[in-house]
């Protein structure tokens, strides 16, 4: 009956224009390869079969070949060896065919390294990875006596093939990755994928004198990202390749290890130059992802300031990883508050990051030991960027100089100053750089008194409240950071009073005779068609 | 004294006349407060009177039946219910009890054997009728009034009673009823019904007869008294006539003339807004009517040929000879217009248009009957919900209540009544000169054919040339109907006026105002609201077409005002959901790209409109203030890309301007976007060094480009400047904004607003710091020398204005607002002027029944603390009488030891005595 049913098979395969009858085919001669020695044969067809375009087969073979190896690397007929050899050994049958298969399992990796790096179809991508990874637990199970040098029997040299290939400069691995994040609670594969990466950045970049393309950082940072670093004190003690001795301190289990590797994979990414997008990303994410895992967060003080020094959007998310190390390092910065003052700028309140940016700024002035100066200067500064702030924000603003006013008293002549004479001008000077310098406590915010007339409700109120004694407690600004106009414009909507006024100015058209469109606007109906019967 | 006290006591007892039932009246028992005034009225109060020591006891009594036996049970797991029958009924007695339970007892004994009791439901008949039946028809005449005596008669007894044994032997022979079926009391009852109607019609014709008798004698003796009278006055009037009547004077003339003078006459009163509004209405139907008529081609006079064409006397000697019979033709609307047969002419007939006037009297008496009529009929239908509901109309009452809705603008009101009114008038005579041009072409044609068909027949009672007979029946044809049912959506309206030039489309939303007006009929007013939020969908219907119909959005927009006022609130409702939709399509996009594009003209002309009916200078407006939002988002999150953003911008600045022109608010936004504009303005090779400053939506390089660099500056020294037409913000407007001309026309209008904004914030604080960018700009990197004088002149305003101010400016150093000081407190009391004692308190009912809940829980409040305290004396109490109960107890118990101690020491001692007495 069985044979029947071979022989039916068989048949089938003759025609090979069917791929599931070949992938069906595939299959059986897995199972016969694995039955007897006799099939052996069958490997070199797979192999090729491995090649083909059609990914139904390309997938039944890929699997196939990882079926068989890692059953034959169980067996230990696969030599793992120097593949020359002496005349004798050749001699021996035994020892030929296991060179023989040797040779085959090299073949059949560089198929499966190649299939993961160049392939269109992220499914036979994901394939690959995935019977790599299974070869990589097979031959970790069965060590070489080379490869057992250190006693996590781990098979670096496979494993940095297959973070190299994953690491491609010219496709992105973004999906392939995705799936490669299911391995990384294995200690070891955590581990040595840093060190694997931390290799592959070095060779990449002395590859790419100038820059390693987009393409090739995104993938890394991708790869950086999807690790979830252990905690402190968390077991270390989930390996995927099991060591010989299941007791013995090796390199996975220890915390300190592992953060080296961190911190080294890290580094050598961001040593290059990252696109402004990527850049943007990687800032936003570092305070809360990188740095509390690094083993020295010092080492990122360089690159934390060239980016603070970059200006712009960069500056201000710079700024989140920078106070992060001032707060919880002890990084000692010079002329943090002056930079920060430089960062005050008009653009501010457009970027993305406003509210992330302003919290920030209130957290760094929140001290009271701030001189009253500087204080007088942020004031000053901010009030002047409120003349061309957007609604949004303005409430925002006018309850950060309010809270600012209330921390340092001696401020308070900024908006209260009980003798003196009217000025000329503003004394407080908008281009000077340093804040000590730019005379912000000999002026007053006239600025503030302007927006008393700004064309919205709120906002109008709250620059009133500043022209009034200051109520002692400081006023919530987190519930501010994050208005947007449409909230305003929904709170607009639903207060509403019982009377709606009405305008009783009785119109003569869209456009009156006493507008003001008429200077700028021609707004006279075109001819008229019919002409109106007066009386 | 004694005899008041007494009286009061009486009257507490009649009023406690239950309580005595109760308890009984003991007169010592009951306490009143004395009153020191006797107020008459007065009502005692309820603490005034009352019977303490009854109450008490009876809130104890209450207290050992509840409290008590749950202190008692404080402990127990387990209680003892009685369940014995009125065990625990005070008010039964024992004898009562014993007998209930008896009884209860029986019925559970009979219940239990009688559960296998076949005879159960037996039932005892006579003659085959159930006796229980039979029972409840025992006094089957006891209704019976008719019966003097109150007795049965014998014969109804002696049939009735005791199943009519009787009479059933007797009936056989008595041959009065055939069947041998014993009466049913139906019947029997029906008999003695027709018995006494027949008695009582018998004693009413008696008196009849009587009356007549006595009339007749009546009749006799008046005839005879007149005999009589008539022979005494001839006796008398005979010297009578020879008295000679006394002339009268003058006086007496005037006398009476004064008298008889009519001295004030009863005027028509004036009419009421309503009844303005019906006989507003009433014309405008007559119109209709008379429309239809027209259109028809019929008049007055046609109708009554008609109807006499129609009659066919008697005389007819039906040869085939007759007039033209009027086929009848099915008059049906559709849309206001008239469906006609392909093909199909009305009948003309002749009229005169003089006699016009005199039609339209006599209409409603000719056309009874006639064809036109039923027609008529047919079409009242069509319009009967709205004239049978709208009893009157007009725009006589609209003015008088738009009148009352805003004191303010009465004058202006009546300025626009007469508007109306006189656009009324033209509305008729307008139309049929419209029409008469309208419809010239056609005429010519068809005039020929028909003329040549009808001569022969109507030739000669023509007394109106045809061509203008056919303008009528045309101009009718084109008119609009006086009647519009309201639209249910923009549909509805498109339906009603599509085709429609503009100057009609307004006169059809006006009649479909006037049809719908509030004080008509009771929907109206929602008609009317509806009718608003589809007038603004029209609005942003025509705004976003190409070329923009400003004639008619002018006219919708007085339209839109003005339903506005008659209904504020609703109408502020629509505008907002108007601009929600159109600013979270706008927002949604800003959210997604960071971005947007410059909305369409409805949404622009839309902020326009907001400022034409709601007043842009509030402080907070439920409608302004989003729409200034939305504004101001436009300006900061619409990048400049095309000569169209640019010019759409300027509208928006221009908006701006407008809104807080009398408010002079201050808008950051219109700054910035001006500076970008100029900047833009600046040559692309000097911009580095003017890039001071630029804010979203501008930016230093970018697409903006060249935009509004001129680019042959040579040839644009004379141009001349043109306002900007609204055509440039339309998508793809007709006029390309990659001209010169374009560049020249938005810089200069960017000039002219900075200038105008720059005079409105002059008097800003920081007027200098808002505008130094623009003047940076405008003095250092935009001289403009290429440019038309009129823009130069703009540049060299601005710069002029800030040199001003800055010589002028004065920076006084800013301080707090003075507060007011706060008042001493003032000890004298405060009096209330009209203070009444009636009136409990001010205020509105909310707060009225605040106070009232408020006192109704503190009083709860306080009694149930009163209640609490009393249980816990109650207890306190109960508690202390057993203790001195349990102390007694052991007295009596130690009294009792020592007693039985001391009497067997004593017996002891008397042995030892008797001991030592033995030894």
């Amino acid at each position: 009956m069985c044979a029947q049913v071979r022989n039916r098979r068989t048949n089938m395969s003759a025609d090979d224009g069917n791929p599931r009858a070949v992938a069906e085919d595939i299959k059986r001669k897995t199972k016969e390869v694995l039955q007897s020695r006799e099939h052996a044969n069958n490997i070199t067809d797979i192999l090729e079969t491995a090649q083909s375009d059609e990914d139904v087969v390309t997938a039944a073979s890929l699997s196939a070949l990882q079926k068989i190896f890692s059953t034959l690397l169980g067996r230990k007929e696969v030599y793992r060896g120097k593949l020359k050899g002496s005349d004798e050994e050749l001699a021996d049958p035994k020892k030929q065919y296991s060179r023989w298969l040797g040779q085959c399992y090299m073949d059949a990796l560089e198929i499966l390294l190649h299939r993961l790096a160049h392939h269109d179809n992220s499914d036979i991508k994901e394939l690959a990875l995935l019977a790599l990874l299974k070869l990589v637990s097979a031959e970790g199970k069965h060590p070489t006596s080379k490869s057992g040098a250190d006693q996590s029997n781990f098979p670096l040299r496979l494993f940095q093939l297959i973070i190299d290939k994953l690491m491609s400069s010219e496709a992105d691995q973004s999906a392939v990755i995705g799936r490669f994040q299911d391995y990384f609670q294995y200690d070891d594969i955590r581990l040595f994928t840093f060190v694997s990466l931390h290799k592959n950045l070095r060779t990449v970049t002395k590859e790419f004198t100038r820059q390693p393309p987009d393409t090739y950082l995104h993938n890394v940072h991708t790869l950086l990202t999807q690790v979830q670093m252990p905690g402190e004190g968390g077991d270390l003690s989930n390996l995927y390749v099991s060591p010989t001795d299941p007791e013995a301190e090796c390199r996975p289990k220890q915390l300190k290890e592992q953060r080296r590797a961190f911190t080294n994979a890290w580094l050598s990414f961001l040593k290059n130059k990252l696109p402004s997008s990527l850049y943007r990303q990687v800032l936003l994410t570092l305070d809360q992802a990188v740095i509390p895992h690094m083993s020295s967060p010092k080492l990122l003080i360089d690159f934390l300031t060239q980016s603070y020094n970059v200006g712009g959007a960069i500056s201000l998310l710079a700024l989140n990883g920078l106070f992060t190390l001032i707060y919880k390092h002890n990084l000692d910065y010079p002329d943090f508050f002056r930079k920060l003052y430089a960062l005050f700028e008009p653009s501010v309140f457009h970027v993305k990051y406003t509210a992330r940016f302003f919290h920030l700024a209130d957290v760094f002035l929140t001290s009271t030991h701030i001189p009253a100066y500087l204080a007088a200067a942020f004031i000053k500064r901010l009030s002047r960027l409120s003349l061309s702030a957007p609604v949004s924000s303005l409430q925002m603003v006018l309850v950060f100089i309010s809270n600012l006013l209330r921390r340092h008293p001696n401020c308070q002549v900024l908006v209260h100053r009980s003798s003196g004479e009217g000025l000329g001008s503003d004394p407080y000077d908008e281009s000077e750089p340093d804040p000590a310098k730019c005379k912000a406590m000999d002026s007053s915010l006239w600025e503030v008194k302007s927006l008393q007339h700004h064309f919205h409700p709120d906002v109008s109120q709250a620059a009133v409240l500043l022209g009034k004694p200051l109520a002692p407690l400081e006023a919530d600004l987190s519930q501010h950071l994050e208005l947007c106009t449409s909230e305003m414009f929904e709170k607009d909507l639903t207060t509403k009073s019982d009377q709606v006024p009405l305008e009783f100015h009785v119109p003569k058209g869209l456009f009156g005779p006493k507008d003001q469109f008429h200077s700028i606007w021609d707004t006279e109906p075109p001819t008229k068609k019919h002409k109106t019967v007066t009386s | 004294m004694k005899h008041k006290h007494t009286s009061k006591a009486d009257f507490v007892r009649k009023n406690k006349k239950k309580a005595q039932a109760d308890v009984k009246s003991n007169p010592f028992e009951v306490r009143i407060n004395r009153q020191k005034h006797n107020v008459l009225g007065k009502k005692l109060r309820r603490f005034d009177k009352g019977m303490p020591g009854v109450s008490r006891s009876k809130a104890i009594k209450k207290r050992k039946a509840t409290l008590l036996q749950e202190y008692q049970q404080r402990d127990k797991r387990n209680q003892f219910v009685d369940r014995r029958l009125g065990e625990n009924d005070p008010e039964m007695t024992l004898e009562d009890k014993m007998l209930q339970r008896f009884a209860m007892e029986r019925k559970t004994h009979h219940e239990k054997a009688g559960a296998f009791s076949l005879n159960e439901d037996e039932e005892l008949t006579h003659f085959g009728q159930s006796l229980s039946q039979i029972e409840k028809f025992e006094e089957p005449d006891s209704d019976s009034e008719d019966d003097a005596t109150g007795k049965l008669s014998g014969e109804y007894v002696k049939e009735a009673h005791f199943g009519g044994f009787l009479t059933k032997k007797t009936s056989k022979d008595s041959g009065e009823e055939k069947s041998d079926k014993p009466k049913s009391r139906q019947e029997m009852i029906e008999e003695i019904i027709a018995q006494s109607k027949q008695r009582k019609h018998e004693r009413q014709n008696q008196k009849e007869q009587t009356d007549d008798l006595r009339e007749k004698l009546d009749q006799q003796w008046t005839d005879q008294l007149h005999m009589l009278v008539k022979k005494a006055n001839k006796k008398e009037s005979q010297p009578k006539e020879d008295k000679v009547k006394p002339e009268a004077d003058d006086y007496d003339i005037m006398v009476r003339e004064l008298g008889f003078e009519i001295k004030a006459k009863a005027s028509d009163r004036l009419k009421t807004e309503d009844e303005l509004a019906r006989e507003e209405q009433e014309r405008l139907q007559k119109l209709e009517a008379d429309r239809q008529l027209r259109m028809k081609g019929l008049t007055q006079e046609d109708i009554r040929q008609q109807q006499q064409n129609r009659h066919v006397s008697a005389d007819d000697l039906d040869d085939g000879f007759d007039f033209i019979r009027p086929e009848r033709l099915q008059l049906a609307y559709k849309d206001g217009k008239l469906l006609l047969p392909e093909g199909k002419e009305l009948m003309p007939s002749t009229s005169d248009a003089d006699q016009k006037p005199i039609k339209r009297k006599h209409h409603s008496e000719a056309a009874s009957g006639s064809e036109a009529d039923q027609s008529e009929d047919e079409d009242m239908e069509d319009h009967s919900d709205e004239e049978n509901s709208d009893q009157s109309e007009g725009e006589g009452s609209d003015q008088s209540e738009e009148e009352e809705e805003d004191d303010d603008g009465s004058d202006l009101e009546s300025d626009r009544s007469t508007d109306d009114d006189s656009q009324e008038e033209h509305e008729e005579e307008g139309d049929e000169e419209d029409i008469d041009k309208e419809g010239s072409k056609e005429e010519v044609e068809e005039e020929r054919e028909e003329n040549t068909k009808r001569k022969q027949e109507t030739e000669a009672m023509e007394k109106i040339s045809k061509k203008e007979r056919k303008a009528i029946a045309e101009a009718a044809k084109t008119e609009l109907p006086y009647t519009f049912r309201a639209p249910e959506s923009l549909k509805d309206l498109m339906e009603l006026v599509e085709g429609q030039s503009y100057d009609r489309q307004l006169l059809i939303i006006n009649r479909i105002r006037k049809c719908h007006h509030p004080s008509l009929a009771e929907g109206n007013k929602k008609k009317l609201q509806n009718l608003f939020s589809i007038l603004l969908e029209y609005f942003g219907k025509l705004a976003n077409q190409s070329p923009v119909a400003m004639e008619m959005i002018d006219g919708l927009s007085i339209h839109l005002y003005e339903l506005a006022q008659q209904s504020p609130g609703p109408s502020a409702d629509t505008v907002q959901t108007v601009l929600k939709n159109k600013y979270h399509k706008f927002d949604s996009v800003c959210q997604r790209k960071g971005r947007a594009v410059y909305p369409a003209v409805d949404t622009l002309l839309l902020f326009k409109l907001v400022s034409v009916i709601f007043p842009t200078s509030d402080f907070r407006h439920s409608v302004v203030t989003p729409a200034m939002l939305f504004m101001a988002q436009i300006l900061t999150k619409c990048p400049v890309t095309s000569g169209r953003d640019v010019a759409c911008g300027l509208f928006v600045c221009t908006l701006f301007l407008q809104y807080v022109s009398l408010s002079k608010r201050f808008v950051p936004e219109v700054i910035n976007y001006l500076q970008g504009l100029l900047y833009l303005v600046v040559k692309t090779e000097s911009r580095k060094a003017a890039a001071a400053e630029v804010i979203q939506p501008f930016k230093h390089t970018g697409a903006q480009g060249n935009l509004l660099v001129l680019q042959e500056p040579d040839d644009s020294g004379s141009m001349s400047i043109k306002p900007l037409p609204l055509d440039y913000l339309s998508k793809n407007p007709a006029q390309d904004t990659d001209t010169d001309d374009f560049r020249i026309s938005a810089t200069h209008a960017t000039l002219q607003l900075t200038n105008m904004f720059a005079n409105m914030y002059k008097n800003l604080p920081a007027f200098h710091e808002i505008f130094s960018p623009i003047s940076d700009l405008l003095s250092k990197h935009l001289l403009l020398a290429a440019y038309p004088q009129e823009v130069q002149d703009g540049r060299s305003q601005f710069v002029q204005l800030m040199t001003d101010h800055h010589s002028q400016a004065t920076y006084p150093p800013l301080q707090y607002e003075k507060l007011k000081p706060k008042p001493l407190k003032l000890y004298e009391p405060k009096f209330d002027e009209d203070y009444n004692p009636e009136r409990k308190m001010k205020g509105s009912r909310k707060q009225k029944e605040k106070e009232r809940l408020l006192k109704m829980h503190k009083r709860e409040m306080k009694g149930a603390v009163r209640e609490i305290r009393k249980d816990a004396q109650f207890l306190a109490r109960q508690q202390l009488q057993e203790q001195m109960d349990k102390d007694a107890e052991r007295k009596r118990k130690v009294k009792e030891i020592m007693h039985h101690l001391s009497s067997q020491e004593g017996e002891c001692k008397q042995i030892a005595k008797k001991k030592i007495k033995i030894m």
